[in-house]
């Protein structure tokens, strides 16, 4: 209590120096505000760098003029699908369907509608997810299933007279590429009846592309192409990657393991889909760019602390200066060294304290800085500057008391 | 009468890193209850090193120096000079940002004393130094040299103790305000029993006091007793 007293009388007594000693902190913990957010944005903003830049890559042909209507073994697709690099594969396979069972011989009257087979709603155009209406409690994640469902386009379902929630027999062709040449062959897959879960609203679609009119699950297909004994390829496909900054791994399993190549652009043109373009330039470049400036800022860190001790010191010892003769009475009357170092150390916790608030409202107020930012510019501002105070008071205990009081006035 | 502080072959080296100096040399003395002593000599003979050892400031380099028989190496100095032994300076030395009143009260607040009743006692040494009512709340630039002398007296009186050191008390004060503080230090020696060493230039001093030794090149000598 007496300490608490003393420490408060003298406080208010050396109001000069108190309220400089408080500006210089406030200046400080407004500089180390700006410092410590600065870099906390920085931080955030790197780690929102995937969210804001997210790195697609896609699977194209070895020239890389090919994203769609290739050959993709299904191996790389469920490399791919299986990677933990990978999020959101979405993988599609092109087929033709008819209704009903009709016989290769009468392929042309019946096999006259266009369809794909996908494990998510892909990039198609015309088929954005807005076009889609699901059956009540059915939604895209249908599309990660191996079930006997589909999606059918309006005006498909309209001329047929059906609805949603109806079972239609269809019978489906896929399409056999040469992995040489530009040869496409389509085949016969498989007959079978799917429930309609969902329609599809094309109508208004002007591109050049003709959307698909019927989409089944990817691996309801895949498991008829294997019920068939037939090799399954995807035709497409594409994914974004989990964690981009784990670039290097995805790479490293993408190339070695599941064996893609990169694009080679002087490739001959093949349908093979082998090669893999991972779009990550515009993020490398950003997170280059905010880790470099991340790291300017820590490395300042050292130069900051230290500036602040110094000032701390200096503040300490200049003020000390004009108090050694107080110090030496003091130590005169009895008061122990290490009493006397906390009474002086305390006026500058005091006055630190009022220093760290006043910046804190400041900074929160003028740059709106946050909380957490606050306080730890705050608790680095209290540790540096009183670092610097109490090296500045150790060099008091060097004082012969008798020399300073001793002086005539 | 029984030795209150006594100095056996008290011998005190200053040593910086290039040279020793010994400002004191095989000094042996004693101080007794009651009586005033003055320690005299030249500049530089030693007789301020020899204060600071018994204020306990510092500990000799060779010898004994106790206090009622306690050897000052093994005591706790800081409550030494907090409640045993107080000293006083030429330059008056008091805090300049507190007043007269405050002064007074500094050494009791660090004896945690009550607020209150460390006032009442403030008040009391003051008028005990015939220091005027009027000048308790002023701060000590505002007052003379005599009554800042005075407001020190009173503040090692305050300490409680029954040592008390001064260094050239009068070296400041004209010669009215001087013959008021050696009235004042006779007084606490032979009424409140303290044991008085007063180090001094000054010969009116010097005559006032009972017991005279003389200091010279850091040796101890009685001049009078």
């Amino acid at each position: 209590m007496t300490a608490i007293r003393l420490i408060g009388r003298n406080v208010s007594r050396h109001k000069y120096k108190s309220i400089l000693h408080i500006l210089i902190g406030v200046l400080i913990v407004l500089i180390l505000d700006i410092y410590a957010g600065n870099m906390d944005r920085t931080g955030k903003e790197l780690a929102r760098l995937p969210e804001r830049i997210p790195v697609f890559a896609r699977i194209s042909s070895l020239n890389g003029s090919m994203r769609e209507c290739l050959t993709i073994r299904e191996d790389r697709v469920m490399g791919v699908r299986e990677s933990e690099y990978v999020k959101d594969p979405v993988f599609t396979v092109r087929l033709k369907f008819g209704f009903g069972s009709f016989t290769p011989e009468e392929y042309r009257e019946n096999l006259v509608h266009y369809g794909r087979g996908m494990n998510g709603v892909a990039e198609i155009l015309g088929l954005e997810r807005e076009k889609i209406t699901f059956l009540e409690g059915v939604d895209e994640s249908v599309l990660e299933t191996a079930q006997k469902v589909c999606l059918m386009e309006e005006s498909l379902l309209e001329e047929r007279g059906l609805q949603l929630g109806d079972k239609v027999m269809l019978t489906t062709y896929y399409y056999r590429c040469a992995l040489e040449g530009s040869e496409v062959f389509i085949e016969p897959l498989v007959t079978d009846t799917y429930k309609i879960v969902g329609s599809i609203k094309t109508g208004d679609y002007q591109g050049e592309w003709m959307p698909p009119e019927v989409v089944l699950p990817l691996d309801c297909v895949r498991e008829a192409y294997h019920s068939q004994g037939i090799e399954f390829f995807a035709d497409s496909g594409s994914f974004v990657v989990e964690d981009p900054f784990q670039l290097n791994a995805l790479k490293a399993q993408m190339y070695d393991e599941v064996k893609f190549l990169p694009v080679f652009t002087r490739a001959q043109y093949r349908y093979d889909g082998n090669a893999l373009t991972i779009m990550d330039e515009a993020f490398i470049r950003a997170a280059e760019t905010l880790m470099r400036n991340l790291a300017i800022l820590k490395g300042m860190l050292p130069f900051v602390v230290a500036i602040i001790v110094f000032i701390g010191y200096l503040c300490s010892y200049l003020s000390l200066q004009g108090r050694q003769e107080e110090y030496a009475l003091m130590r005169s009357i009895g008061t122990g060294r290490g009493r006397s170092f906390l009474l002086l150390l305390g006026e500058t916790v005091v006055l630190a304290a009022f220093a760290c608030v006043i910046g804190s409202i400041g900074a929160a107020a003028f740059f709106g800085t946050e909380a957490g930012v606050l306080v730890l510019s705050g608790a680095l501002f209290f540790l540096t500057f009183l670092s610097g105070t109490a090296a500045a008071l150790f060099s008091l205990h060097r004082l012969s008391v008798m020399q300073v009081l001793t002086k005539s006035v | 009468m029984e030795k209150m502080i006594e100095a056996v072959n008290v011998s005190y080296i200053y040593q910086t890193k290039y040279q020793k100096t010994k400002a004191l040399s095989e000094v042996s003395c004693s101080f007794e209850r009651g009586k005033v002593y003055a320690i005299t000599g030249k500049s530089g003979s030693g007789k301020s090193t020899f204060l600071s050892l018994l204020a306990g400031l510092d500990v000799p380099t060779e010898g004994t120096l106790s206090i009622e028989g306690q050897d000052i190496r093994k005591m706790d100095r800081d409550a030494y000079r907090l409640n045993r032994a107080s000293v006083i300076y030429q330059a008056f030395h008091l805090f300049p940002l507190l007043t007269v009143m405050e002064n007074v009260m500094f050494p009791m607040e660090l004896q945690h004393v009550a607020r209150k009743e460390a006032k009442v006692r403030a008040q009391e040494y003051l008028r005990q130094v015939d220091l005027p009512e009027t000048l308790y709340k002023k701060m000590p630039g505002m007052i003379s040299g005599g009554e800042q002398q005075r407001v020190a007296i009173a503040r090692a009186m305050a300490a409680g103790g029954e040592i008390l050191l001064a260094d050239e008390p009068t070296g400041n004060l004209d010669s009215q305000n001087e013959q008021v503080i050696v009235d004042l230090l006779c007084k606490l020696a032979h009424e409140k029993n303290y044991a008085v060493i007063v180090v001094t230039h000054n010969e009116a001093v010097a005559a006032a006091a009972d017991v005279v030794y003389g200091m010279k090149d850091g040796e101890l000598s009685v001049v009078r007793e």
